[in-house]
């Protein structure tokens, strides 16, 4: 039985909350998490991957695996972005929505995601819309000047409902592209 | 974080240090890429800008500059100056396997700083060398079956039956 694997990648800067939005959705899904990936898990004829930026896996079927991805977010650590995100099917770039000033900081990181990875569906998450602060996602989308089809969902990282809403908004986007990529 | 590549990192960056310690006074930042342009390290010299606004995502540039140079009979790229308003970019290749570039602010340290240059790439040919080698051992990319949006499916029903969303 071939099984198939459903790649998502958690990105966003350092202190973000991509750790706390996994997590938390550990919480309330089957998620594994601290288990390596290794070729015996894995079919033949597919090739393995690190174990080093594994945040969990959650398995949907008997022939169907959810891998969730987590990437440095240190610039120093920028080359090893593209060698995750590579084959993935969808990203959720998280930025801390708390200040204006925090969201310009991963300007560099999200442009490098859209050049590398322009065609890859993906949903920005604004986290942090509890902070007093919090810049609302308009704004976010403003200051990443993502595109006008992008989504933009607040995240509170910590909180339940929040991270699903937005984990399952990441899936939508990805059913519609490959439904637009089969026509 | 592999300890190799982490470790491969920081002699990356220490020579991206050492560069601009090579002239201080002229060089403000320094960055060197993979061959498709991607930062693997840089740094900024703090006396000269400030560090806040100097990390670039760099595959776009290289990749034009890569489509600028198929349009021209002159082989891949070498050395490039670029002169703006302010500052002056110099990009030289490192052999087939990256790019190292500095921001300098004086026309009069092109030739000097290129020299800088050149004193480097066979050090940072070695060291990228490493990490690629290091990159390939420690991550092979997953392949998959292909993937539906029947299973997509399955997974947004999934995770509601989990979470009674």
């Amino acid at each position: 039985m071939s099984i198939k694997t459903i790649k998502i990648v958690i990105a966003g800067p350092y202190g973000a909350g991509k750790t706390t939005f996994v997590k938390t959705l550990s919480e309330v899904l089957p998620i594994e998490t601290d288990v390596p990936i290794t070729k015996s898990v894995i079919d033949d004829n597919k090739k393995s991957t690190t174990v080093a930026f594994d945040y969990g896996r959650m398995k949907v079927r008997e022939d169907l695996v959810v891998h969730l991805f987590g990437v440095p977010g240190q610039e120093r650590f920028s080359f090893m972005w593209k060698i995750i995100a590579r084959g993935m099917h969808g990203y959720l770039f998280i930025v801390d929505s708390s200040s204006e000033d925090k969201i310009k900081e991963a300007l560099g990181m999200y442009n490098f995601f859209r050049e590398n990875f322009s065609s890859t569906p993906h949903v920005i998450a604004a986290n942090k819309q509890d902070a007093p602060s919090a810049v609302n996602t308009s704004t976010v989308k403003t200051i990443l000047k993502a595109p006008y089809e992008v989504k933009v969902m607040p995240l509170i990282a910590t909180n339940r409902r929040s991270a699903l809403f937005v984990l399952v908004a990441l899936l939508e986007e990805i059913k519609t592209y490959l439904v637009e990529m089969s026509k | 974080m592999d300890s190799d590549i982490q470790r491969i990192i920081n002699e990356i960056k220490l020579s991206a240090e050492e560069i601009v310690s090579e002239s201080p006074d002229q060089i403000k930042a320094v960055y060197v890429m993979d061959k498709e342009g991607t930062v693997i390290a840089y740094t900024t010299n703090t006396t000269l800008v400030n560090a806040g606004n100097m990390f670039f995502a760099m595959p776009r540039f290289i990749s034009s500059l890569k489509g600028l140079l198929t349009t021209l009979p002159i082989g891949s790229i070498d050395y490039i100056l670029i002169q703006g308003a302010e500052d002056i970019v110099q990009l030289i290749g490192i052999r087939e396997i990256g790019y190292l570039m500095v921001i300098i602010n004086s026309e009069s340290s092109i030739g000097l700083t290129r020299i800088i240059l050149e004193k480097y790439t066979n050090r940072l040919y070695e060291l990228l060398n490493k990490l690629a080698g290091a990159s390939e051992e420690e991550l092979v990319e997953v392949v998959n079956v292909e993937i539906t949006p029947k299973d997509i499916e399955d997974v947004i029903s999934f995770i509601r039956s989990k979470a009674m969303l």
